[in-house]
C-alpha cells in the first residue's frame, strides 16, 4: 500500500527482544526536505528504530512508511533509502575506491556515472590521495567517510545516518554537516542519530529524544529550549539531560537541567506548551 | 602491590578469561571433551607403559638404559620448547588488550604473567598424567626415590622448556616486525610452513627434522635431565650430572628471564615496519575482470570482483579451503611413493574440488558480508546479486582447476579415456553446481562473528554446521559418480548388469548431475528467499 504522505512516518512502532522492550509504540513523522535529529542516551533504542525504519529489522508491532511505501516491503523502499550504520560498512581488503564501486554496482548505477560520483565524493571528503590504498590502512575517520559516501552515492531521497561525525576531525565533521545541509536544500530528508547535541542544534528542523524506547519529547530545537525558559541560558543539552534524567539513575536532581519543572508527566514526556 | 604479585595477577586473569571464553563456546568445549576422551586411553596406556618400563629397568643394569633416559628427556625438552614456542607465537604473545596492560604495568610484568599462564596450563596436563606415570614407573622399578627425582625433572623440563619456547617465539616475532621482507611475505611463509608440516606428518619424516636438533642439544646440559630422572634407579646415572641439571636450570632461568624482558621490550615497543598496500588501478585485476563485466549484470559482477580481490589479498582468510588436503594427502603420498596413480585419486580430486568450489564463497552468503550487510541488504535485488555472484565466484575459479586436475589424474590412472571423459563431465557439473548447493546451507547456518585464522588476522568463515552439512551434501550428490567410476564397484556393476563399463560411468555422471542440479536449484531458491527477507534481529 502506498501512502502519499511524508518522507518518514511511523505508527505504533514497537520492538521487543523477549521480554525486553527496545522501542515502545513509536509515532513519528518526518517531512520531506527536513533534518530529523534523533537523540537518546546509549541503549535508548535509536539504532533499533533506524533498523526498523530502513526495513533491516522487523517490528514486533506497528508499521512505518518511507515516501509512503511500507518498510515491510523492502523492495519498495530500497532505491529511496541510504543508510550509514554505526559501524562503517567496509571490507578491509578493498581500497576505498573499490569499496565504493562495490556498493555502486550493487545499486546498479551506470558505470560511467558511478565513477564520476565516486571521484566527486572522494574529492569532496579529501580522500582522493588515499582512494587506492587498502581500507586496512585507513583511520577510523577515513572509514567513516567511505561509509558516508556509500550512503549518498545513489542519491537517495531519505538518508539515515547513525553517528555520521563519529571519529571525524573537526574539518571533516564540518564537511559532513555542510553536506547534510546541502542535501536538505536539494529536497532530501535526513534522519540523523547522534550524541553530539551541537550538530543537532545546528542542523535539525525537528528533534526527537528517545529514552528507554519511548519518544519522550519532540519539537524544533527552538521549541524545546523555549519549554525550559525558566532556566537561564537553556540549551538543547539541558533539555536532553532533563527529559532523560527523570527515570535514569541520575534522577537525584543533581544532574544539570533536571529541574523537575520541565517534565510534568510520570513517563518523562514534556507536554506541548 | 609487590612486583611478584603483578605477573601472578595477570596469569590468573588470563586463565580466568580463557576459561570463560571456552565455556561460552560450545564447539570448543565439545572439541576439548572429544580430545579428552581420545587422549584418555593413551594416558592410561602411558601410565601402564610407565609401570612396565619401570619393571624392565629394575631388571637390567646395562649402559644403554641411561643413554635412553638422556635421549628421552632431550626429546621431551624439544617437544616442550617446540610446542611452547608455537603456542607463544600463535596465542600467548597476543593477549587481548595488550596496550591496556602495557600502559598499566611494565612489560616485565606482562611477559612474566604470560609465561606463568603457559606454565600453569602445561603443568595441568604434564604434571597430572606425569605424576601418575611417575608413580607407576617407580612402583614398577621398585624405587621410591625415583618419584621425587622424576617429578623434579618434569618440573625442570617445563621451567626451562617453556621460557625457551617463548624466547624462540619472541625472536621470530621481533624479526617479523623489523623485516620488511618478512612482513610482506608473511602469508607465503605461513603457507609454506603449513605445507611443510603436513608433508612431515604424511611422510612420517619427523625424525629427519628432530634428529639434527637432538644432535645439537645432546652435548648440552639438557642431556643431564636424564641423569636426574634416573637417580636411584641404578642404571649408571651420574650424580654430578644430576646436580648439574638443577644448577643448569637455575642459571638458565636467570638468563631466560633477562632475555625475555629484553626481547619483549624490543617487540612491544618496536617501531615496526609498516606496509601500506596501495593498488595501482591498472594492476587491480580490472583488466582480467573486464570480460566478465560484459557478460554479467553489474551487481553480480560487483560481487564476483570483490570476492576475488578479497581472496587474492587475504588468502589466509580462505585457509579452510585447505581442509581437503587432509583426505587428498594420503592418496597423493601413496601415488608419489609407488609411482602409480590408482583409480581412486581422480575421484578424490573431484570430491575435493567440488567441496572447495562450494565452500569458498557460497557457504556463508549472509554472514561474510560482515559490517557491510545492512548496506548490502538495502541494495538493488541483493538476493540475486549475492547468491548468483558468490556461486559464480567459486565455480569460475575452481571448476576449471578441478576438471583439469581430475582429467589429468584420470588419464594417468588405469581408467580408459572414455571413462575419464565421463569423469571430467562429472567434475565440471559438480564443481559448477557445488556453490549453488552451498548457498541454501549457508543461509540456514550462517556465521557472523570473525574467528582467528592466523595469529594476526580474523575472518568470518562458514560455520561448522554449514561445513558439515555441505560435506554430506557433496558426498551424497557425488556418490553415483564415485560408485560408477571406482575400479571395483564400477566393474562389478558392469558385469552384474551386463553392460559396458562406460555405460555405468555415464549413468553415474548423469544421475549425479541431475541430482546435483536439483539440490542446487532448491538450495538457491531457499537462499534467495532468506536473503530477500533477511532481517538483522
Amino acid at each position: 500500500m502506498t501512502r502519499d504522505t511524508d518522507a518518514i512516518e511511523a505508527r505504533g512502532l514497537t520492538k521487543r527482544f523477549g521480554t525486553e522492550i527496545a522501542v515502545d509504540g513509536l509515532d513519528l513523522t518526518v517531512e520531506h526536505g527536513t533534518v530529523y535529529g534523533f537523540l537518546g542516551p546509549n541503549g535508548a533504542g535509536k539504532t533499533t528504530t533506524m533498523r526498523m525504519l530502513t526495513s533491516l529489522m522487523r517490528p514486533t508491532d506497528g508499521e512505518a512508511w518511507i515516501n509512503g511505501n511500507p518498510v515491510s516491503d523492502r523492495g519498495s523502499i530500497r532505491a529511496s533509502v541510504g543508510y550509514l550504520p554505526e559501524e562503517p560498512p567496509v571490507f578491509d581488503e578493498l581500497t576505498g575506491r573499490e569499496q565504493l564501486e562495490y556498493f555502486g554496482r550493487l545499486r546498479d548505477l551506470p558505470a560511467a556515472e558511478m565513477e564520476t560520483r565516486i571521484t566527486d565524493w572522494l574529492n569532496r571528503f579529501g580522500l582522493t590521495d588515499d582512494a587506492d590504498k587498502r581500507i586496512d590502512d585507513y583511520s577510523k575517520g577515513m572509514r567513516q567517510k567511505i561509509g558516508l559516501i556509500q550512503a549518498l552515492l545513489h542519491e537517495p531521497d531519505v538518508v539515515f545516518l547513525d553517528e555520521p561525525t563519529s571519529g571525524l576531525d573537526p574539518r571533516a565533521a564540518r564537511t559532513v554537516l555542510d553536506v547534510i545541509a546541502e542535501l536538505t536544500d536539494d529536497g532530501h530528508t535526513v534522519f540523523l542519530s547522534t550524541h553530539i547535541l551541537s550538530v543537532v542544534e545546528e542542523l535539525a528542523d525537528v528533534v526527537g529524544v528517545l529514552y528507554e524506547g519511548d519518544l519522550v519529547t519532540e519539537g524544533s530545537p527552538t521549541e524545546l529550549t523555549a519549554r525550559m525558559e525558566a532556566e537561564e541560558g537553556t540549551t538543547l543539552e539541558d533539555v536532553f539531560l532533563s527529559v532523560t534524567a527523570e527515570r535514569g539513575p541520575a534522577a537525584s536532581g543533581s544532574a544539570p537541567g533536571n529541574t523537575g519543572d520541565a517534565t510534568d508527566r510520570q513517563d518523562g514526556r514534556i507536554e506541548n506548551q | 602491590m609487590t612486583r611478584a604479585k603483578r605477573p601472578r595477577l595477570i596469569a590468573r586473569t588470563e586463565l580466568r578469561r580463557r576459561w570463560r571464553t571456552m565455556k561460552g563456546n560450545t564447539t570448543q568445549l565439545l572439541a576439548l571433551a572429544f580430545a579428552g576422551v581420545m587422549l584418555l586411553p593413551f594416558s592410561v596406556g602411558g601410565v601402564f607403559g610407565a609401570y612396565l618400563a619401570g619393571g624392565f629397568v629394575a631388571g637390567s643394569e646395562t649402559e644403554p638404559l641411561i643413554e635412553w633416559a638422556r635421549m628421552a628427556f632431550v626429546y621431551g625438552w624439544i617437544f616442550v620448547a617446540g610446542f611452547g614456542g608455537y603456542r607463544a607465537y600463535a596465542v600467548a604473545l597476543r593477549p587481548d588488550n595488550l596496550d591496556g596492560l602495557l600502559t598499566t604495568v611494565s612489560h616485565r610484568d606482562v611477559i612474566g604473567g604470560l609465561v606463568l599462564t603457559e606454565l600453569v596450563l602445561w603443568s595441568a596436563l604434564f604434571l597430572t598424567v606425569g605424576s601418575a606415570a611417575t608413580v607407576a614407573f617407580a612402583v614398577g622399578a621398585g624405587s621410591l626415590l625415583t618419584i621425587p627425582a622424576l617429578l623434579l625433572t618434569l618440573c625442570l623440563l617445563l621451567v626451562t622448556g617453556i621460557p625457551a619456547g617463548f624466547i624462540i617465539a619472541l625472536g621470530v616475532r621481533n624479526a617479523g616486525v623489523r623485516s620488511r621482507l618478512l612482513s610482506r611475505l608473511r602469508t607465503l611463509f605461513l603457507v609454506l610452513l603449513g605445507i611443510g608440516y603436513f608433508a612431515l606428518i604424511f611422510t612420517n619424516a619427523f625424525a629427519s627434522v628432530l634428529e639434527p636438533i637432538y644432535r645439537v642439544l645432546a652435548p648440552t646440559p639438557i642431556d643431564w635431565f636424564g641423569d636426574l630422572a634416573a637417580t636411584g634407579l641404578g642404571i649408571g646415572a651420574s650424580p654430578l650430572r644430576a646436580i648439574g641439571a638443577v644448577g643448569f636450570t637455575g642459571a638458565f632461568v636467570v638468563v631466560a628471564v633477562a632475555s625475555l624482558y629484553r626481547l619483549a621490550e624490543w617487540l612491544w615497543y618496536a617501531d615496526g615496519v609498516h606496509i601500506t598496500y596501495e593498488t595501482e588501478r591498472s594492476d587491480d585485476g580490472s583488466s582480467r575482470l573486464n570480460g566478465l563485466s560484459e557478460v554479467l549484470s553489474q551487481p553480480v559482477f560487483g560481487v564476483v570482483a570483490v570476492d576475488w580481490k578479497r581472496a587474492r589479498r587475504s588468502p589466509i582468510s580462505l585457509s579452510f579451503a585447505l581442509y581437503p588436503l587432509i583426505v587428498l594427502a594420503g592418496p597423493i603420498v601413496t601415488a608419489a611413493q609407488t609411482g602409480e596413480i590408482g583409480t581412486r585419486l581422480p575421484l578424490w580430486i573431484l570430491l575435493s574440488g567440488t567441496w572447495v568450489a562450494g565452500s569458498l564463497f557460497a557457504l556463508n552468503v549472509v554472514g561474510q558480508e560482515g559490517a557491510a550487510l545492512p548496506v548490502t541488504l538495502l541494495s538493488e535485488v541483493p538476493e540475486r546479486s549475492l547468491v548468483i555472484g558468490h556461486v559464480l565466484s567459486g565455480a569460475l575459479l575452481i571448476a576449471p582447476v578441478t576438471v583439469a586436475a581430475t582429467v589429468i589424474a584420470g588419464v594417468l590412472s588405469p581408467h580408459s579415456v572414455p571413462v575419464v571423459a565421463s569423469l571430467g563431465v562429472s567434475a565440471l557439473v559438480l564443481s559448477a553446481v557445488s556453490g549453488a548447493i552451498g548457498t541454501g546451507i549457508g543461509v540456514g547456518f550462517p556465521r557472523f562473528e570473525a574467528v582467528s585464522v592466523s595469529r594476526s588476522r580474523k575472518a568470518i568463515v562458514p560455520s561448522a554446521f554449514a561445513f558439515a552439512i555441505h560435506s554430506v551434501a557433496v558426498l551424497v550428490v557425488a556418490l553415483p559418480t564415485v560408485i560408477a567410476h571406482s575400479g571395483i564397484a564400477g566393474h562389478a556393476l558392469a558385469s552384474v548388469l551386463g553392460v559396458n563399463r562406460l555405460v555405468i560411468g555415464l549413468s553415474g555422471t548423469l544421475v549425479s548431475a541431475v541430482f546435483a542440479c536439483l539440490v542446487g536449484i532448491v538450495s538457491m531458491y531457499v537462499a534467495r528467499d532468506r536473503v530477500r527477507n533477511y532481517r538483522l534481529g
